[in-house]
């Protein structure tokens, strides 16, 4: 019987962008930024037990707190990405950490049309424990924008004391309550997410897991 | 006595493992016929996942087109091909219409739908949605790609047979018969493996060994469901996959 022998394929992974961006400020010290730092372990540990989303979902983080706002992680695919050991400190410049994850989305979004790299709506998934200490309106505006013209997917979460009043005029999507310091929940969750998404048939609307670290 | 078959026709839908894993059922759906004068039918839809009876929907708008087709087709001496295979895709729309009628939504049969007609002399396709349809021309070695690319920005947005302005969205072609020696249909499971995303081209490493399968005497639909099922393509894609093949003989 015959066989289709000797059959190539295009190397052609869809990517799945997801930028992280973490409040590592003053307050974070302590338990708050170990628990984070264990999150983004079980994120990496989640994410390369799956072949798909290790070649699909590309990861960034940007981090507000220690250091200014820093781009301490660029897109790299998930099975590349190595967990950082992040430390809290300073103050927490929410405005211009939301301007230069925009950025970066556009940018990579750019590369892979740039490529003819095919691609999903990009995530950008914010953690805060309080409230910005720069002006945050223009950037809030600009996730508004991107939301309305379906650029990316943006999600807040709080943390602790975080001011939820601002994170709902940044966030159309309703910001969400880490409950006590649930971050390898959380990001298990979000990894999930990501497999959903970088998996998802043409046409999808993605049905997201279920939340289970959330305050009710 | 009728003509003997000129194209001979192999076709596979397979699960992909994401549906596998989750037991649900392949979503993709193929029919096709070979008339009496020697006209072939090929109709390849992929139902969406997100739809909850898009493998219905899927079924029924390629059996739906191919009846259609047949019907039309039989006994016609000069047929305007466009216009009889864009009243088969409003055929097999009509068709998912009235499924949906008894009290659920039409989306929830959401399914893309390509339709290939063979005559003696033009090849024509029609495609909603994505999924390639791929001929390989009588030299033997140039490929053609009888679909255009998607114009949504992200790769899980597509038009369905069910979307509002479909028949306005789809996009027809049509080649001479007399030039082409095979043809391939898919659903972007195959799609994203075989066709150049960024110019829509198609790839010689794979469609060449496989046009080679197809004109095999010997190759069976089973081989190339056991194919679709290999740990070489599931390991690149865990979606649900089609693919059509018919070779001249």
């Amino acid at each position: 019987m015959a066989q289709p022998l000797n059959v190539e394929f295009l190397n052609a992974d869809p990517r799945c962008a997801c930028v992280l961006l973490l409040d590592t400020s003053g307050s974070m010290t302590g338990a708050p930024i170990k628990a984070l730092n264990e999150g983004l372990a079980a994120f990496q540990q989640s994410i390369q037990e799956d072949a798909l989303a290790s070649r699909r979902v590309e990861v960034a983080i940007v981090t507000f707190g220690a250091g200014g706002v820093q781009r301490i992680q660029d897109f790299v695919t998930g099975g590349d990405f190595a967990a950082p050991l992040l430390q809290a400190g300073g103050t927490t410049p929410m405005g211009e950490a939301v301007r230069v994850a925009l950025d970066m989305v556009r940018e990579r979004k750019a590369t892979y049309r740039e490529n003819g790299v095919l691609y999903y709506q990009p995530w950008v998934v914010m953690i805060t424990d309080g409230a910005p200490t720069d002006d945050w309106k223009a950037a809030a505006q600009a996730v508004r924008g991107e939301e309305a013209s379906k650029g990316l997917s943006f999600f807040a979460i709080g943390v602790g004391a975080a001011n939820l009043q601002i994170l709902s005029e940044i966030s159309v999507r309703q910001p969400m309550k880490l409950d006590g310091l649930n971050f390898v929940e959380l990001f298990v969750w979000l990894s999930q997410s990501q497999k959903r998404v970088s998996a998802n048939k043409v046409g999808d609307q993605t049905a997201l897991p279920a939340v289970n670290w959330a305050a009710v | 006595m009728s003509l003997p078959p000129v194209w001979r026709v192999l076709a596979a839908s397979t699960a992909g493992t994401r549906h596998v894993s989750r037991g649900s059922a392949c979503q993709d759906a193929n029919a096709h016929r070979l008339l009496d004068d020697g006209t072939l039918l090929i109709a390849v839809a992929d139902g969406a996942g997100s739809a909850s009876r898009s493998k219905e929907g899927a079924e029924c708008a390629t059996l739906a087109a191919v009846e259609f087709l047949a019907a039309h087709l039989a006994g016609m001496e000069t047929p305007v091909l466009e216009t009889v295979i864009r009243d088969a895709m409003s055929a097999a729309r009509s068709a998912v219409e009235a499924l949906a009628a008894e009290g659920s939504s039409l989306n929830d049969f959401a399914t893309t739908l390509l339709l290939t007609v063979i005559t003696d002399s033009l090849v024509s396709t029609l495609q909603v949605g994505d999924g390639a349809i791929v001929a390989q021309l009588s030299d033997g070695e140039s490929l053609d790609v009888l679909t255009a690319k998607g114009d949504s920005e992200y790769v899980n947005q597509t038009t369905f047979l069910t979307s509002n302005g479909y028949l306005e969205a789809a996009y027809f072609a049509s080649r001479p018969a007399a030039s082409v020696r095979a043809v391939a249909v898919m659903t972007d499971g195959m799609q994203l493996l075989a066709v150049h995303h960024a110019n829509n081209t198609a790839f010689g490493a794979f469609f060449k060994p496989m046009f080679r399968f197809a004109a095999d005497p010997t190759a069976t639909d089973q081989a190339l469901a056991d194919f679709l099922t290999s740990e070489a393509v599931c390991r690149r894609t865990d979606d649900d996959k089609t693919l059509v093949l018919t070779v001249r003989q």
